[in-house]
């Protein structure tokens, strides 16, 4: 049976200056009309490379298609030359394409409209008024408001998610048959994510176009594609319906995979981290390419080669040497004794309270500045964390997190209002006291590529709060903490002495998170701390912040916007939104029942790597906009979103209520 | 957007106005008798006095600039010293010379310079590049008086095919071919500063646009590569140039003193220089103000092409 | 052609027989040139001249032209009387002049049937009314004049307060540019200046500043069948390399005026400069003392022993050779061969021991320090100054060089200048009659170089006589005994020569007299081509 797209053993390899580096290796493919696949992968596997290869939209003086074809309708589009017309007529034509970046996917100088209207003149040869009202009516489809009058808009004049949906628009433009979306969402918040993969799933179903979802969110190829593809440096490791990757994974990186990866739904299970990190192109393997990080590898997976796809089961494909028998049976056991270890509950002292915490910008106009008015970033925020509590703070962009988090730090000068650290108000105390009490709260940073000090070396990184706070009188004394804490956070004594770019993103990570232990701090503030990381890696981060929890009795205030990871590592959460917390709860009950209809939107927002978990789930989307502070409604803030909203909601701002035991909402429904 | 353009031209105004004080105080700060510098070393003594109190030399610096400054405004640029007639009627002659010069200069490098930037920055690495970019690399070095006198040897005195000096306006009597003749030498040592340098402008931009995700984004609707060159990356690259070519703007009043040395064309650039070595004050200022003036102007007109070209500026 | 020169030849002769008469009569023949249309001349063609200066007056002699324009504008303008080879006055538009001491009269007999190219004639009333503008216009040649009496239509009677026996020269030569009355009263002396309105060969057609200047043949020009070319062009190259590219290639007939660099190209191009030496217009480059320094300087052994210490005929060869412009060497403030010369002055021939004497004989055994000026940017008076510093350092004189611009050099030497022990190289001019350049800096009110002078009373004393003696042999003697003074008695300056621009031709241009005897008259009236 024909395909409507195949690929079959396509190999691209890149000139670097360590040679010829195989970025694709020997991958097939295919897609067939009106079907939704999904292509997952971590850094270096590949799944962008194969597609971008596979519309010859690779440089290509330094990169090269080694082998393989590429058929489209059975045509191999190999054939052609780059620039030539066929190629030209395929691309945003038969296929369109949708980029991870909307910020910079567009021409900043020229009008949507045009930029839209050129895809419809090249593809389908309209004049130029009727280009145009196709171009409007492709914006509208997309769910754009006021198509007609911002056709002539530019891009800086859109929010990201409306520039994403300006990028369906262009693939759409070309009427195709086949759309491939490259990590459409990544970029964009939890809502809006859930809009824009909703927009193209119905255009999928409307328009019978098939759909290359390429991710690393399990969660959204469990929701939405029919097929799936695992990818590890370069090679399909693993293929087939989403029911079987899911249920029945065979590879081990399948399998790993999955139990890294924080679910929504899961109870409190301890994540089963990979070991070791993804293979960038430049070192391939000799054999398996996942052998050194497998927990089964044999000899024969190092040495014997690429193993070749085995079919396990009618469509289900596995690359790997060893049975799934075998494997099955070898690690049950192990399996058993690591999860099911419950986390610790926390105690009942108040270690950090914040009390009516406010804060806000003056905004000044004019020639001599004057102030015009406030901005408002917090408004009244009430919290409190417990000892060998993990308190997460989630929320879209905007809702204020990060200024909750520097605010607590007292970094921010506009900050009112009272932190409570034991008994003492942080915020009115005078400097000189605070700096003693600065130890007792650290914080870990999101990037770990430009949170270090590159010209420091690691341990001198580490070590550095040792001495200022006088917490080692001697060398000697130094010298052991720094080894101690290095141990604690699972590195090498011995690495000490590298600088900081000689070491990957989850040990930089690592070493950010032992220099914020080095003071013996009570309370860790992550501001975002593994968002940056391979799915892979963060769960030995997450892994490793719960233990040092229980080891030290740290708290941590944890500041995320991937709900999944927060509610795996928080005792409770609290859901921010414009400034304000909307509701406070247990993590389970969060998920269990959440009771802020903004919290509802946002659980529903956000897949669950198990396609029948997920069918069962009710779908409602979140409509309109992620909103900003310049505009915030009178009353509650959520009211011009809410599909309960009443009179009162939009006149009067809601309080804070127990509803229930421990569960905190802000809204007028109760 | 038009608050802006009056709020720079007022700034444009502020600094001319400083700038014809500046230049006033600093010429009678320069040593050299301005009497002599009108009439020559061999007068009497009567003479010279009589010129004195006729140049108001007598009165303080600042009663002076006044004078001058109520002349200026009303059209009166003053005698020229050296020419003794009004410096309204040299600028007259010499300005649209330099002017006619400078904006086929202007144009010619604009075309010339973008063309083979961008034909650079495409083709990276390659022989097209390589080639341009070692012709651009010596045409920012090569002065432009040694090109003027190498032409002349090879195309006046060997080859005898364009003239040696001279220059006359193609309505003017000798005819559009002679003119044509006249204008091409200096018009090609005029330009090849301005085209190596925009050149090597246009390639760096274009090779950073061509890196950029809406390249990518243009190339995956399936545009032919030249639309996306030139509908795509020129009017992100060129942005950049524009800055540049804002800073040559001014050489269309300033003229070349030494190309038009060598080529005996009465224009703009040998008018203040050898002003400025005669002492003669009313000519040196005037043209120091008309200089200003087109500075701020093309000043101003690159702000408006920012704000033309790049949306980002222009609507907030 | 022939017949002309000896027409000139006999005038000559006339003038010098009749010049030792009391009354000085000189008389010309008829036209003379009526046969002056040869006809084996060939006729027509564009003469196109380069000339690197530029122009800034030109049809308005009075203003005072520089020597370029005075040379441009002699195309259209024509003098009352041009000068001999030996330095006497031949009539041109004038067909005679009687001088009469006691009389204190010049008499003047124009030349009747010439026109102004306006088509006004050329008569007694356009004569006054040159000389009256030539005073207007603030030159003092003809300030001593009371009254221009007009005779007739073509007889003109000057009469002096005192006798000045320079008064024939200044009146017919130095003010004897003449252009025509009616046109600048009716458009004024800025229009006129921009028009040169005269009697010459060639009549004014256009003028773009700093470009060219064109003339085109006068039809009606007052001797018939002259002149032979059709046009005349002047363009202004200021450029060497354009020079000698526009030269080479022919774009331009001739070259004048041109710059050090282009006559060493032409020279080895194998082209030789037409120039002769000038006996009037010539540039004197001359070494100034500060005759009125209290120290050395004023000293006149001093001032002998730095005559003698240095070696100015090595100098004068060195420079020559490095120019294309002609070098006379002069050892007086003068032209040489002319009856101004005294060929008694000694000078101070090359001899260092001679200097070492004078030096001690002054009190300066072991030398002193003192300053050398020359105008900057020029580089051969760069060279000088180094030379001359050599040579006085060899006996002790330890001379620093400063450069400065022409200004600060005319402070310096001028009016207001200040005393200094030192010494500044520039130019001044060089004429016949010493008397009409030697008042400007030696009498008591003059200006020129007048810090650098001592002012004694023997010179003022010869210089008056040779301004008002009544016979031209007493005039002679005068300025004979005054070069001498000033030189071998006083030891005022040190002459170095008298120079001239370089001009080059083709070959092919006959006849134009540029540069043969003085330096702002040419023949453009018999200039032709020649194949």
């Amino acid at each position: 049976m024909e395909h409507f797209w195949e690929i079959n053993k396509l190999s691209v390899s890149y000139k670097t200056m360590d040679g010829m580096t195989k970025a694709v290796d020997q991958v097939s493919l295919y897609v067939d009309r009106g079907e939704t696949i999904g292509i997952v992968g971590e850094s270096g596997s590949g799944k962008s490379q194969t597609q971008l290869a596979a519309l010859q939209l690779i440089p290509v003086p330094p990169g090269r298609i080694d082998e393989g074809e590429v058929l489209l309708s059975g045509r191999n589009l190999l054939s052609f030359s780059r620039k030539s017309r066929e190629m030209r007529e395929v691309r945003g034509g038969q296929i369109g394409m949708i980029f991870q970046e909307p910020m910079t996917s567009l021409n900043p100088v020229k009008t949507i409209g045009a930029q839209i209207m050129e895809s419809i003149t090249l593809h389908r040869g309209l004049a130029k008024e009727q280009a145009r009202k196709e171009a409007v009516a492709l914006l509208e489809k997309v769910g754009i408001l006021d198509a007609e009058s911002r056709l002539s808009d530019y891009p800086h004049q859109f929010s990201g998610g409306m520039r994403q949906r300006i990028m369906i628009a262009i693939a759409l433009a070309g009427d195709p048959e086949m759309i491939i979306a490259d990590e459409p969402t990544t970029a964009l918040d939890v809502t809006t994510q859930a809009q824009i993969l909703e927009l193209l799933h119905q255009l999928s179903v409307e328009k019978h176009i098939a759909l290359v979802l390429i991710t690393h969110n399990l969660g959204i190829v469990a929701r939405y594609a029919s097929r799936i593809y695992v990818m590890y440096a370069g090679n399909v490791v693993e293929t087939g319906t989403a029911e079987e990757i899911f249920h029945q994974p065979v590879h081990p990186y399948t399998k790993g995979l999955l139990k890294a990866v924080p679910r929504l739904d899961s109870e409190d299970e301890r994540l089963t981290p990979i070991d070791g990190v993804p293979p960038s192109p430049a070192n391939r393997q000799k054999g398996c390419q996942f052998a050194p990080r497998c927990r089964y590898a044999t000899e024969a997976c190092l040495d014997g080669g690429i193993p070749p796809m085995q079919e396990i089961a009618p469509g289900h494909f596995a690359a790997c040497h060893l049975s799934s028998v075998r494997q099955t049976a070898a690690t049950a056991e192990q399996e058993k004794q690591e999860n099911k270890k419950p986390k610790p509950a926390p105690g009942e002292e108040a270690v950090l309270r914040a009390e009516d915490l406010c804060v806000s910008f003056a905004v000044r106009k004019g020639l001599l500045m004057r102030e015009s008015g406030r901005l408002e970033v917090l408004r009244n925020v009430n919290f409190t964390l417990h000892k060998g509590e993990t308190l997460g703070l989630v929320g879209e962009s905007g809702c204020g997190k990060t200024t909750t988090a520097k605010a607590v730090l007292k970094l921010l000068n506009e900050a009112t209002g009272k932190v409570w650290l034991g008994d003492q108000d942080l915020l009115a105390m005078p400097e000189r006291t605070f700096k003693k009490q600065r130890r007792r709260i650290q914080m870990i940073f999101q990037d770990p590529y430009s949170s270090l000090d590159p010209r420091m070396t690691a341990g001198g990184i580490v070590g550095e709060p040792l001495f200022p706070y006088g917490l080692v009188k001697t060398r000697q004394e130094y010298d052991k903490r720094v080894d101690e804490l290095f141990r604690l956070v699972g590195l090498e004594p011995s690495m000490r002495d590298r600088v900081a770019h000689e070491f990957s993103g989850g040990q930089r990570q690592r070493i950010g998170i032992a220099r914020a232990l080095a003071t013996n701090p009570d309370i860790l503030i992550c501001d975002e701390p593994i968002s940056a990381l391979d799915v892979s890696i963060q769960a030995q981060i997450i892994n490793l912040l719960e233990d040092l929890q229980e080891e030290l009795g740290l708290s941590y205030l944890f500041v995320a916007h991937d709900l999944s990871v927060v509610k795996h590592i928080s005792h409770r959460v609290a859901v921010m939104y414009l400034g304000t917390i909307v509701e406070i709860t247990s993590s389970r009950d969060l998920y269990l029942d959440p009771l802020h209809p903004y919290t509802r939107a946002l659980m529903q927002a956000v897949p669950i790597p198990d396609p029948s978990a997920e069918k069962q789930r009710e779908q409602v989307i979140l409509g309109g906009e992620v909103p900003s502070i310049l505009r915030r409604p009178e009353g509650c803030p959520f009211s011009n979103r809410c599909s309960h909203a009443t009179d009162l909601c939009r006149k009067e701002q809601p309080q804070p209520k127990e509803v229930k035991e421990k569960h905190f909402v802000a809204c007028h429904l109760y | 957007m038009g608050r802006y353009i009056c709020k720079r031209l007022l700034q444009a105004i502020l600094v001319i106005f400083l700038i014809s004080v500046f230049s006033y105080f600093l010429m009678y700060l320069v040593p050299g008798d301005p009497v002599y510098a009108v009439l020559g070393s061999d007068i009497t003594r009567e003479q010279y006095m009589e010129q004195f109190y006729l140049m108001e030399l007598d009165k303080p610096i600042i009663i002076r600039y006044v004078h001058w400054l109520t002349r200026f405004l009303t059209g009166d640029f003053g005698t020229s010293y050296r020419y003794s007639v009004p410096v309204s009627e040299l600028l007259a002659q010499r300005l649209p010379i330099t002017m006619y010069l400078g904006i086929i200069s202007l144009v010619i490098s604009v075309i010339l310079g973008v063309l083979c930037g961008t034909i650079c920055g495409t083709n990276r690495g390659k022989a097209a590049d390589n080639i341009l970019t070692v012709l651009a690399n010596l045409g920012s070095v090569v002065p432009g008086f040694w090109l003027a006198v190498v032409g002349m040897y090879i195309f006046s005195m060997n080859l005898g095919w364009l003239p040696s000096y001279g220059f006359a306006f193609p309505w003017e009597g000798a005819g559009v071919a002679a003119s044509l003749k006249q204008t091409i030498m200096p018009v090609v040592c005029l330009s090849v500063g301005s085209i190596a340098g925009l050149t090597r402008q246009m390639r760096s931009g274009m090779l950073e646009v061509i890196r950029q995700d809406y390249i990518r984004t243009a190339r995956s609707k399936g545009l032919k590569e030249s639309t996306v060159v030139v509908h795509h990356a020129m009017k992100n690259a060129i942005i950049p140039v524009v800055t540049i070519i804002g800073l040559s703007l001014r050489n269309i009043v300033s003229g070349a003193v030494t190309i038009e040395t060598v080529f005996s064309i009465t224009g703009m650039g040998s008018l203040l220089v050898n002003s400025i070595l005669a002492r003669d004050l009313p000519v040196i200022q005037a043209c120091i103000l008309i200089i200003a003036g087109m500075v701020a102007i093309s000043n101003l007109v690159v702000d408006i092409c920012y704000g033309y070209l790049d949306p980002r500026i222009r609507i907030q | 052609m022939k017949g002309f020169k000896k027409l000139l030849a006999l005038a000559a002769a006339a003038a010098m027989i009749t010049g030792t008469l009391g009354a000085t009569n000189v008389w010309a023949d008829e036209v003379p040139v009526s046969e002056a249309a040869d006809e084996s001349v060939k006729r027509g063609g564009d003469l196109k001249l380069g000339i690197g200066h530029d122009l800034v007056d030109l049809g308005v002699p009075s203003v005072g032209l520089t020597f370029q324009g005075s040379l441009i504008a002699d195309t259209a303008i024509e003098h009352l009387c041009r000068y001999n080879q030996d330095g006497t006055l031949e009539p041109w538009l004038i067909s005679g002049y009687e001088e009469d001491p006691d009389a204190l009269t010049l008499t003047v007999h124009l030349r009747e049937g010439i026109k102004f190219h306006d088509g006004s004639d050329f008569n007694a009333d356009a004569v006054i009314f040159n000389w009256e503008l030539w005073t207007e216009n603030g030159n003092i040649e003809l300030a001593g004049v009371t009254e221009y009496e007009k005779v007739d239509d073509y007889t003109i009677v000057v009469h002096l307060g005192e006798w000045n026996n320079a008064i024939a020269t200044s009146c017919l030569y130095t003010a004897g540019a003449m252009i025509s009355k009616e046109y600048y009263e009716a458009n004024g002396q800025d229009a006129a200046n921009a028009n040169p309105c005269g009697t010459g060969p060639f009549v004014f057609s256009e003028w773009k500043k700093d470009q060219y200047v064109k003339f085109t043949a006068n039809e009606n020009y007052w001797i018939e069948g002259l002149p032979y070319l059709d046009s005349v062009e002047f363009d202004f190259i200021n450029d060497p390399a354009t020079q000698i590219s526009a030269f080479l290639s022919g774009e331009i007939d001739a070259v004048l005026e041109c710059s050090a660099d282009t006559c060493l190209t032409l020279k080895s191009n194998g082209f030789e400069s037409e120039t002769k030496p000038l006996i009037s217009g010539g540039a004197s480059t001359i070494l100034w003392y500060s005759c009125q320094d209290e120290g050395p300087m004023g000293n006149v052994d001093v001032r002998r022993a730095i005559a003698s210490a240095i070696d100015m005929d090595a100098i004068w060869e060195y420079c020559s050779s490095q120019t294309g412009a002609i070098y006379d060497r002069t050892i007086q403030w003068g032209p040489n061969d002319v009856w101004s010369c005294n060929p008694e002055t000694k000078g101070y021939p090359y001899s260092e021991e001679a200097a070492k004497e004078y030096l001690e004989k002054a009190g300066y055994p072991d030398g002193f320090d003192m300053v050398l000026y020359h105008i900057s940017n020029s580089s051969q008076d760069e060279a000088i100054c180094v030379l001359v510093q050599d040579y006085l350092a060899k006996v002790g004189i330890n001379a620093s060089i400063e450069a400065v611009d022409q200004t600060r050099l005319n402070t310096i030497s001028g009016i207001d200048g200040e005393a200094f022990t030192g010494m500044t190289l520039s130019a001044g001019r060089a004429e016949v009659d010493l008397t009409t350049y030697y008042n400007r800096t030696f009498m008591p009110d003059g200006v020129r170089w007048v810090n650098q002078v001592d002012h004694f009373d023997d010179i003022v004393d010869t210089l008056t006589e040779g301004m008002t003696c009544k016979e031209f042999e007493e005039k002679e003697a005068a300025c004979q005994k005054l070069s001498k003074m000033v030189i071998d008695d006083y030891c005022e300056l040190l002459p170095m020569w008298t120079s001239s621009s370089a001009m080059y031709t083709h070959g092919n241009l006959k006849d134009h007299g540029i540069y043969q005897i003085n330096y702002i008259i040419w023949t453009p009236e018999i200039a032709h081509f020649e194949e």
